[in-house]
């Protein structure tokens, strides 16, 4: 579904430079559920980032589903974005602003969906969580279990087909982090492709690949028995 | 998608609401002062709508170029000369009404026995049929058709008669018996004809004033005679297929064969409701048609302010936005495009703009009702009749949406997508736009400051060249004596005999009077001609107004002669001039003394100019307030007839009473127009006191903003530098060293800004200077109390801040990043 060839990112600050990604080549097939795993500061987000097309490479090439998109036009990364990715990040990222319901609601408002569809669509994956109680309550007013829990939400509302999650147990007790991981690989039984970082080895092996970073590049890529 | 906007805007607005309601009163401030600008503006420029008959009621305006000091000047009035109209009438027969209007402000006039001053003009009597005044009784359009009639409005004919059915009852003016033969109501609306400029009680037809000419002079009113009596002239155009272009230039070819040839004028005309906007570029002593008419420079003034208001509006969400980042990224990993952020913020900034808007306009719209009643009409009413008014508020309200929302909104938009993923956020400084932005405030601010500080000082240096507290009181006379039937020299012998009365003098127009008259004049044959100050004065006036006589000697009745039968020659042959103009001629005022100067004839340049000898120089003495375009000099001609206003010196104030009495011996039937100088000197100070306060209330109002706005960032700046000041102190800086470094880095916008200012402020310093007689010397004294006060403000609103955020412990911040 998505093949990185050469591909690198370089932070550039007054300072210094700094190369997150040093030529990273890596492969995902549909319905693949991938663990990165590295030491901190060796790229993970920044690889999460990158396909997940909310930054744009230095240099490299991505393929698409067979859509060569190596030259990162705007428009093209949020159309994919909003049509087949969904997010879930370590500090659950809701806006507090908006209610639970609303939080969820978001993606299918940039996706131009109609009102009643979205009222559907949101209860069915408030449900799906277990938070269809908790739809008028602020993000402030919920514990970080249950944050996380929206954020799952938020990403699988737009039906993406891929889910990308940056250390979403990072923040979570044991049991919390437990049900989230549940709710992932129930997610990837249904065929939803997810790419998650990691640092918890017991969760990695839920995996059907890990793939092991160390200072910007790809260490080692072990298959593991399905 | 729009509802989703609201909502978020909303909130946003919610939990910020303190900062919101920081950035809204700002806004408002600035709005409040646009919509005063603009309200004032279309007064300009839309007074008299309803007289005007969809713009066919013109009025002419003469251009007249006059060459001062080698510069060529053209004085643009509302004054035309007689005989025009009456060429107007002959040679244009497609136009429909053509009337002169000659105004005698307030002069006495008696009825039935009561004596009082009222507000009197003469008009052809084609003038009803050109406005359509609001008759209460009496033919409309033809009140005035026969000769000695007048028109009375009802407050004059209650306060004539006591009744306001006065029509056939008579009213004896200098002499003249006339007949009332209509009555109007209170004239409608912003106009001309109430209140300011022709506040008229009585209208009387143009055979009166030619009778009274003829009086006086014993000659006709000569069609021939351009330069002489001025009138007003107004004209009705016809309904269909007039073109402004194409009169004028007819107008040009007519005026090109009938006037004298030497002088260099013109007549063009205005539609009626651009008379405000002439009468107030005048009153501004700008008698040069500028370039920039007053409408535009209040609108600009206002705009300044607003864009004030807008910037320090982008300043502040600039500053916020760097709360957001996370939000804007998040939002755009899960599909927001970056037009819809720029719009979510304009929504945002939409609402805020909207609600300062209501906020100003309720400000300055309900507090004006209370004029109401001062002004005669109502200017709500008058506004909100007016398409512009309601198109320039649109526009202004999108421009200031996007001035204030824009640089902000696009801020937001460009976040990137990937500040969603990371975890701890520094936002992209904008800390060079920033600066600019708090710079361009302080530019204004500066500006308005030094200003108001120089006006400041010009009113004191006006209230010291006022009459002094200290010397003996004057009383000036400004009745018409001729027409009062009282001789000059009778009124002050008789004067002399009362009790109390130490002088009496005469002069041309009042002392401290906003009037002034200048005469072209050489200081060499081949010289250039330099308009100065003139004073036409009868006897004994350098003692009357105590002024000291530095060389050579003063008029006397037997020695010098008066102005001959040629008034355009202005000046007797020999004059006394003041210390200004004796540095003109000479090194000292005695070497002035037996010099030659020379009165230009612009009327006819044939004529030579007319030497006229120095036979004393009096000291400098401030009898004039504004001096327009003419040298800030003055010279005094001995004119017993062209001076018509007595000014008396009394022992004290309560000796006034000794004036009444003679006056009513002399002319019981006509009532005495008596005001002490000190109240002449107060009316016209009042002015400037006026202007001034604007200016200084402007740049309140520029301070308030840019203060709010350097709060607020300051409040953001330290929460963002907590770390450095953390770092700092651990490396053993002291808390006076970092309250130091703090506020050395909110000075130097201010420092750069004034810098910016001084030049700026300067010239407009000098322009305002310039209208003066006498003029505060322009010392850096303002510029640098101006900087003071701003960088002291800055230090006040900053300092705590910089204070407490010095005496952080360390330990605190770092521990948290
Ligand atoms: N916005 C940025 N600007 C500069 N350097 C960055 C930025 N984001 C990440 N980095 C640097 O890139 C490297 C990789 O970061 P990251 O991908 O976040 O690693 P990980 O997620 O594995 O901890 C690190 O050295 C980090 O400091
Ligand atoms: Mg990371």
């Amino acid at each position: 579904m998505i093949t990185l060839s050469g591909l690198s990112k370089v932070y550039r600050t007054k300072e210094m430079e700094t190369t997150a990604l040093a030529g990273v080549n890596l492969e995902i097939a549909k319905g693949e559920f991938v663990v990165i795993m590295g030491p901190s500061g060796c790229g993970k987000s920044s690889l999460l980032n990158a396909i997940g097309l909310i930054d744009r490479p230095t240099s490299g090439h991505y393929i698409f589903d067979g859509e060569d998109i190596s030259d990162f036009r705007e428009n093209r990364m949020v159309e994919i974005r909003k049509q087949h990715i969904g997010f879930i990040f370590q500090n659950f990222n809701l806006l507090e602003d908006l209610s639970v319901y609303e939080n969820v609601e978001l993606p299918l408002l940039y996706q131009e969906v109609s009102k009643a569809k979205r009222r559907d669509r949101v209860r069915e994956v408030l449900e799906l969580v277990g938070l269809e109680a908790r739809a008028k309550h602020r993000p402030a007013q919920l514990s970080g279990g249950q944050q996380q829990r929206v954020a799952v939400a938020r990403a699988v509302v737009g039906d993406p087909k891929l889910i990308l999650a940056d250390e979403p147990t990072g923040n979570l007790d044991t049991q919390n982090g437990d049900d989230v991981m549940g709710m992932l690989t129930t997610l990837n039984d249904e065929g939803v492709t997810i790419v998650m970082v990691t640092h918890s080895p017991d969760y990695a092996a839920k995996a059907t690949r890990i793939v092991e970073m160390v200072d910007g590049r790809i260490l080692d890529a072990v298959r593991k028995a399905a | 998608m729009f509802t989703h906007y609201l909502t978020v805007a909303f909130r946003n607005i919610w939990r910020t609401r303190v900062s919101t309601l920081v950035a809204v009163v700002g806004l408002a401030l600035g709005q409040m002062c646009f919509i005063a600008a603009l309200a004032e503006a279309l007064l300009m420029t839309h007074s008299d709508s309803h007289f005007a008959k969809d713009g066919r009621v013109q009025v002419v305006v003469q251009h007249l170029t006059i060459t001062n000091n080698g510069a060529a000047r053209t004085l643009t009035s509302l004054s035309s000369p007689w005989p025009l109209a009456g060429h107007i009438a002959n040679e244009f027969p497609d136009v429909e009404a053509v009337a002169r209007m000659r105004s005698y402000g307030e002069i006495s006039v008696s009825a039935e026995g009561n004596n009082m001053l009222l507000f009197t003009v003469a008009v052809d009597p084609a003038f009803l049929r050109i406005i359509d005044l609001p008759f209460a009784a009496g033919a409309p359009q033809h009140a005035l058709d026969n000769p000695r009639s007048v028109v009375l409005t009802e407050s004059a004919a209650q306060r004539l008669f006591g009744t306001t059915a006065a029509i056939g009852r008579n009213v004896i003016l200098r002499g003249l018996d006339l007949t009332v033969t209509g009555i109007v109501r209170a004239i409608p609306g912003p106009s001309h004809l109430a209140r300011s400029d022709i506040p008229f009680a009585l209208m009387v037809s143009m055979d009166v004033h030619e009778e009274l000419t003829r009086r006086q002079t014993g000659k006709e009113m000569s069609p021939q005679d351009w330069m002489g009596a001025s009138v007003r002239t107004y004209v009705l155009v016809p309904q269909s297929g007039y073109s402004a272009a194409v009169f004028n230039e007819r107008l040009a070819a007519l005026v090109a064969r009938v006037a004298p040839s030497d002088l260099k004028v013109s007549y063009t005309l205005r539609p009626l409701p651009d008379l405000a906007l002439v009468i107030t570029n005048s009153l501004l002593g700008r008698v040069d048609e500028p370039s920039v008419p007053n409408n535009v420079i209040l609108i600009i003034i206002g705009g300044v302010i607003v864009a004030l208001a807008c910037v320090n509006y982008a300043n502040l969400a600039t500053a916020q936005v760097g709360s957001r980042i996370k939000e804007a990224g998040l939002r755009k990993a899960v599909g927001a495009r970056t037009g819809q952020l720029l719009m979510q913020h304009l929504t945002e900034t939409s609402l805020k703009v909207l609600a300062a808007f209501a906020l100003a306009f309720g400000l300055v719209i309900l507090p004006v009702q209370v004029l109401t009643s001062l002004l005669g009409f109502n200017i709500a009413t008058f506004l909100f009749a007016l398409p512009v008014f309601w198109v320039s508020l649109a526009i202004a309200l999108v421009a200031v949406i996007l001035v204030a929302g824009f640089y902000p909104a696009v801020l937001m938009a460009r976040i990137s997508t990937a500040s969603a993923s990371r975890s701890n956020l520094s936002p992209q400084d904008k800390q060079f736009g920033r600066s600019i932005l708090v710079g361009f405030q302080f530019v204004v601010v500066s500006i308005f400051l030094i200003l108001s500080l120089v006006v400041i000082a010009e009113n004191k240096v006006l209230r010291e060249t006022g009459p002094k507290a200290s010397a003996d009181p004057l009383v000036v006379i400004s009745n018409n004596l001729r027409e009062s039937g009282v001789a000059m020299d009778v009124l002050r012998a008789e004067l002399l005999r009362a009790p109390g009365i130490r002088a009496v003098t005469s002069m041309q127009s009042p002392p401290w009077g906003l009037a002034t008259q200048a005469v072209p004049m050489l200081f060499k044959p081949e010289g250039r001609v330099s308009f100065v100050l003139k004073q036409g004065v009868g006897e004994g006036f350098f003692d009357a107004l105590d002024i000291k006589i530095l060389a050579g000697r003063i008029f006397s009745a037997e020695r010098d002669q008066g102005v001959g039968s040629d008034p355009t020659l202005f000046v007797s042959d020999n004059v006394v001039i003041d210390r200004k103009l004796a540095s003109e001629l000479a090194s000292t005022p005695a070497d002035a003394v037996g010099k030659t100067l020379y009165v230009a004839n612009i009327a006819d340049k044939s004529k030579p100019p007319q030497p006229r000898t120095v036979i004393g120089v009096v000291e400098n003495a401030s009898i004039k307030l504004i001096s327009g375009p003419a040298l800030q000099a003055t010279v005094y001609g001995f004119d017993p007839a062209a001076a018509r206003t007595a000014v008396i010196k009394l022992e004290s104030s309560d000796r006034a009473k000794s004036i009444d009495e003679v006056w009513s011996k002399l002319a019981p039937t006509v009532a005495l127009k008596r005001q002490f100088a000190e109240e002449i000197f107060e009316t016209s100070f009042s002015y400037f006191n006026a202007v001034g306060s604007v200016i200084m209330g402007l740049a309140g109002f520029a301070f308030l903003i840019a203060i709010i706005g350097m709060l607020a960032i300051a409040t953001h700046t330290m929460n963002r530098r907590r770390r450095e000041i953390g770092i700092r102190k651990t490396l053993g800086s002291t808390v006076n060293q970092v309250t130091r470094l703090m506020l050395w880095s909110f000075s130097k916008p201010v420092v750069i800004a004034s810098i910016i200012a001084w030049p700026l402020a300067f010239l407009a310093a000098r322009l305002y200077l310039s209208m003066f007689v006498t003029r505060a010397a322009l010392t850096p004294i303002p510029f640098v109390v101006g900087f003071v006060i701003v960088l002291g403000m800055t230090w006040l609103a900053v300092g705590r801040q910089a204070f407490t955020a010095a005496r952080l412990n360390p330990g605190d911040v770092l521990h948290y990043e």
